[in-house]
Order: structure tokens, then sequence, then C-alpha cells
């Protein structure tokens, strides 16, 4: 706890007694969650507001985040909210001219913990995506770093066929359908039976960002 | 309709593509994220590292038929790769075959190395016939591959065809004999692409070399003949002495 005070000190220089000051934060579907000042070193939304707003007992409301999803969020941060900080430079990390573009992030060095922590999210609820969308907007690069690697990983050594059923992709580019099941090209098809379209009943929508 | 709340990764923003694709080794890239939607399509074509991927060197990985098949799948409508080093990845017939379709279609690809595999007669029938129509591989690099009198037929009358590309093929340690050579021999004598064929450590024997000596009479693109460890004596030393007499090479 020592080590996060005196970073929060530092870096904020708050003239407050930053140390034991919790804060509020609210999901969309109303739950508020209370959290210190060691979780909201980790989101630079949620520490950006905070400094910005000093909200005292008012909860920052967290419009883009339901609570099943922020809860989670929470408990990784209080895990990891006494791990070393890796590099301070990080913020900087999109804007290094002198990065190498070129060379992939592993994406095999994932903890135990979150390793762990990330199996609670599925592809087919939706969730796995709903934590990284989460984690990209609360600013929370461990978070996200975590989950893009897990997708990495899950989609290494796949075909493009195999990657569409994992992630229920149900359309295939048009003029590329050589990877492409002739059963999913015919949904997608080009004769549509008006009527029987819909006794077939919930055949797998087709991606809206496709069209 | 609770579908509609579901995310899944064809549909996430951009950015965060991009933070999955930064986490993506080149070969899952390719393999694995090409044509899996048209908007990942659309997405990788302006994302920098896939648009500058020319070379991939899977050289020693061990990706086999199975990982050669994703690729080729892949290399099919690709558009950025030059340069594929798969040379002792396991591959046989099947994967051969694979890319053989892959490069029927493919128009970007000039430089494939396929050395130490064991692609053998079959494989180089298939990657033959796939030579023909292809119009843009110059250099197929297929050493160590136990193709054989056979296969060297096979790729030999490939290269009759002049709409071949190819510019430099090697043929290292793969068994050629004799019969072998002769079918280069005649191919070369009708070729006028190729400029370095590279023949070394097969058997081709002093009658072998008569034959690829009479066809440097004829031919006039050939510049490089790589024949060193071939079994070759005073009488096959002659042969090419005299045909080299009478070779001329024209621009």
């Amino acid at each position: 706890m020592a080590t996060t005070a005196e970073a929060s000190n530092t870096t904020t220089g708050n003239t407050e007694t930053a140390t034991g000051k919790m804060i509020k934060i609210q999901s969309n579907d109303g739950q508020i969650f209370e959290v210190d000042q060691g979780v909201v070193e980790q989101s630079s939304t949620i520490k950006t507001l905070s400094d910005l707003m000093d909200v005292g007992d008012v909860p920052i409301p967290l419009p883009n985040v339901k609570a099943s999803i922020l809860g989670p969020i929470v408990d990784f941060c209080n895990h990891h909210k006494n791990d070393q900080k890796p590099e301070p430079i990080d913020e900087d990390d999109d804007d290094d001219p002198n990065k190498d573009i070129y060379e992939p992030k592993r994406s095999d060095d994932i903890c135990e913990w979150d390793l762990n922590f990330i199996k609670q999210f599925t592809v087919p609820e939706g969730t796995l995506f709903d934590i990284i969308m989460a984690a990209n907007y609360l600013g929370i690069k461990t978070l996200l770093a975590v989950g893009c690697k897990t997708i990495a990983n899950m989609v290494r050594g796949k075909s493009s066929t195999e990657v569409r059923e994992m992630f229920n992709i149900s359309y295939d580019p048009p003029g590329e359908g050589i990877n492409a099941p002739n059963a999913i090209e015919g949904q997608a098809g080009t004769v549509p039976t008006t009527q029987d379209a819909n006794a077939t009943g919930p055949s797998p929508q087709p991606d809206p960002m496709n069209q | 309709m609770s579908n509609e709340n579901i995310l899944s990764l064809h549909i996430l923003p951009i950015e965060l593509l991009y933070r999955i694709l930064d986490n993506m080794d080149d070969l899952t890239m390719l393999c694995s994220m090409r044509n899996v939607s048209k908007r990942i399509n659309a997405v990788m074509d302006i994302y920098h590292r896939y648009q500058t991927l020319t070379t991939l060197n899977l050289r020693i990985d061990a990706i086999g038929d199975q990982g050669v098949q994703h690729l080729a799948n892949a290399l099919h409508h690709n558009r950025t790769l030059t340069t594929l080093d798969l040379k002792y990845n396991e591959i046989s017939v099947e994967g051969a075959k694979h890319l053989a379709n892959a490069l029927q279609q493919n128009t970007t690809l000039t430089t494939l190395y396929l050395g130490g595999n064991q692609i053998g007669v079959e494989g180089a029938k298939h990657l033959a016939n796939a030579l023909q129509q292809n119009k843009t591989l110059t250099k197929l690099e297929h050493s160590d591959n136990q193709i054989g009198d056979e296969g060297a037929q096979h790729i030999a009358n490939s290269l009759k065809n002049n709409e071949v590309a190819l510019i430099t093929l090697v043929l290292q340690e793969n068994k050629i004999g004799q019969q072998g050579a002769e079918h280069l021999a005649n191919a070369l004598q009708q070729n006028k692409t190729l400029t370095a064929l590279n023949l070394r450590i097969n058997a081709i024997g002093d009658q072998g070399v008569q034959h690829l000596a009479n066809a440097l009479e004829h031919n006039k693109t050939l510049v490089i003949l790589d024949i060193k460890l071939n079994e070759i004596g005073v009488e096959g030393a002659k042969y090419l002495a005299s045909a080299l007499q009478r070779n001329e090479v024209t621009p």
C-alpha cells in the first residue's frame, strides 16, 4: 500500500489525504462500487473524471459499463493494485516514433491469475468483448492487453473458417468465399425465397457492419 | 432480440481490432484473421503491419501440411506477400497441392522457398501444373525434396511453356539422374525465361550433361547452370566445353 500512496501523491500532487480516499463509481444499470486510489490509478478514465469533478460522495457515472462487467473489473484492479508499474512511459506508447511497429507484442505472457480471470468471460455471451470494450473505455491498459492477447491466443493456428465459427460470424466476404462452407454462403445468398425466409426461423444475422 | 447486444470480434471498433492484431504474429494475421469477414479485411487493408507484410519467413517452423493449407487459403487473394520461405516445414504432397492451388490464383508472390520438405514426385507435379497458370513467380527454390527424374520431368514440361515467369529454379539435391536431366535439357531448348538453374548434388552423370550441353547450344537465356557434384567425369566436361564454344546469350 505504501507504494500506491507514494505513486498517487507524486503523480497527482494532491494536497488532500489521497491515501485513504475512497471513490464511488456507478455502472449504467445503477450499481455503485466503492474503490480506493489503488484502483483509480489503474483507470485513466476514472482518474481523469475523479480529478476533474472532485466528486466527494457523488458516484461517478460510467454509462458504458454494466455492473456485471464493472464488478469483475474492480476485482481485477484490486488484485493488481500493488503490482510494480512496468514502465511509466507506457502512456506514450502509441505516439513513440521509435517504437518498432513491425514487431508484434507477445501474447504468451499472461499471468496465471489473469488467465483464470479472463476465463469467466465468454464469446457466446459476448462478455469477452464486453470486458475488452470496457477496459478500453476505462483506460485500463493491463486489462485491455490481457483481453487482446486472449483473443490472439484463441485465433492462433486456426483457419479463417474456424475463426468464423469460434466467433459466430456467419457472413462471408463476397468474392472471397473460398473458405466458406457452402451452407453459409447459401444463407447469405442471393435467392431469397421471400415467404420462407421467415418460416425458417432465426437464422444467424448477417454482420450488420458488413452490409 | 438479445442477439443484437452480443458483441463479437468482427464488429469491434477499429482501434480495438488494431489492438488485437498488434498481438498477433504474421502467420496468425495472414492465416487466421484474413478472410474472416469483409469488415475485418477492410480493417486489415489499412493496418500498417499487414500492408507491409511482404516477406513471410517460416523457415524451420514445422507448420506441416495443415499449416500450409491455412496459409494457402490466405494466399489465394493475398496482395501483399512477395516472398514466402517455407524451407524445412515437413510439407508433403498434400501441402504442395494446397500451395499449387493458391499459386494458380495468386498474382503477387514472386519468390517461394520450399527446400527441405517431403514434396516428392506427386507434389512436384501439382506445383509444375500450377506454374503454368501462375504469371508472377520468378524464383522457385525446391531443393532436397526427393522429386527424382519423374518430378524433374513434370517441372521440365512446365518450363516448355514460355508463359511461365520463372527466372531462377533451384532443384539442388533431388535425386535427379540422367533421365531427369534429359527432360530438363529438352525444356531448356524451348525456354526463353530461365536465367539460373541449380542442379547441384544430383546424379546427372556424363550422359545427362551431354543432353544439357546440347540444350545450351540452342538456349539463349540461361546464364547460370550449376551442376556441381553430379558424378561428371572427363566425358561430361568435353560435352560442356564444346557446347560452350557455341553458346550465346542474347539479351
